[in-house]
């Protein structure tokens, strides 16, 4: 059987929280939370996740930052953008920063939008990439 | 020998072709240009190019339009965005598309976008991943 993807959301609104955990839980994933940057990036070291849906704007940690210390530090979990925060320069830092996608949440597309959670999950991780390649004979 | 990556420029722009054609050639890559939108794709069609260098606003058919069908037609080549006109939608936009490098030309770092050009061309293409993963022996 499949596993199992499993998904972040780091959000400070809890209406967010909750009817997203709900609607990805229905749709087969396990969900966990997270309200403010700080405990965010704490679950992300522990954890993990397939994928992080991050808010650009949160209390103790931006999602700028958040997003920046995935990548500095090498995490394996792609990462997913679902803001109403989030102005032109943010959106070219976390370009650069190499996210997933992004999505406003005034305007979800709900289809689009669980296609590329999916999409995502399936990504194979660096590290297991690195192993996969190791094992090519030369 | 590492081979020379091969780099696309796509800008209606001709200082702009010419400034990046002479810098990126003076670092080591071989370099093309497309000078609007229907020409660019055509030579991305082709198939041999690492990297596209993509300005958003271009005649006949703009930079997140040619990102778009590149992405939808597989082709093995990495988009970085070279603008003086980007809005927060096309770099949403591309964000969704898989673009690995948004530039700004009026606060450009030349070195690091050099740099950064070489990184997105060295990275394998999926095609080639999919070769070398099939390379491995099953258990």
């Amino acid at each position: 059987m499949e596993r199992q993807y499993r998904v972040l959301i780091i959000d400070n609104d809890n209406d967010i929280l909750t009817s997203y955990q709900d609607y990805l839980t229905q749709q087969g994933f396990e969900v966990d939370t997270a309200q403010d940057g700080i405990e965010g990036i704490e679950k992300l070291r522990k954890d993990e996740p397939d994928v992080a849906l991050v808010e650009i704007k949160l209390p103790k940690l931006s999602g700028i930052e958040i997003i920046r210390l995935v990548n500095e530090e090498e995490l394996d979990t792609e990462i997913i953008v679902l803001t109403e925060h989030g102005n032109k320069e943010n959106a070219v830092t976390v370009l650069n920063l190499g996210v997933g996608a992004w999505f406003e949440k005034s305007n979800i597309n709900k289809t689009q939008f669980l296609e590329k959670v999916q999409d995502l999950c399936q990504i194979i991780p660096s590290a297991q990439m690195k192993r996969f390649l190791s094992a090519i004979p030369s | 020998m590492e081979r020379q990556y091969r780099v696309l420029i796509i800008d209606n722009d001709n200082d702009i072709l010419t400034t990046y054609q002479d810098y990126l050639t003076q670092h080591g890559l071989e370099v093309e240009t497309a000078s609007d939108g229907v020409a660019g794709l055509e030579k991305l069609r082709t198939g041999e190019f690492d990297v596209a260098i993509v300005e958003v606003q271009l005649s006949k058919m703009n930079g997140i339009e040619i990102s778009r069908l590149a992405n939808e037609e597989g082709i093995d080549t990495d988009i970085v965005i070279l603008t003086a006109n980007g809005k927060k939608d096309d770099v949403i936009a591309a964000i969704n598309i898989g673009v690995k490098a948004w530039f700004e030309k009026s606060c450009i770092d030349l070195p690091y976008f050099a740099k950064r050009v070489k990184d997105v061309a060295e990275v394998i293409p999926l095609s080639e991943m999919g070769r070398l993963l099939s390379a491995i022996p099953s258990t």
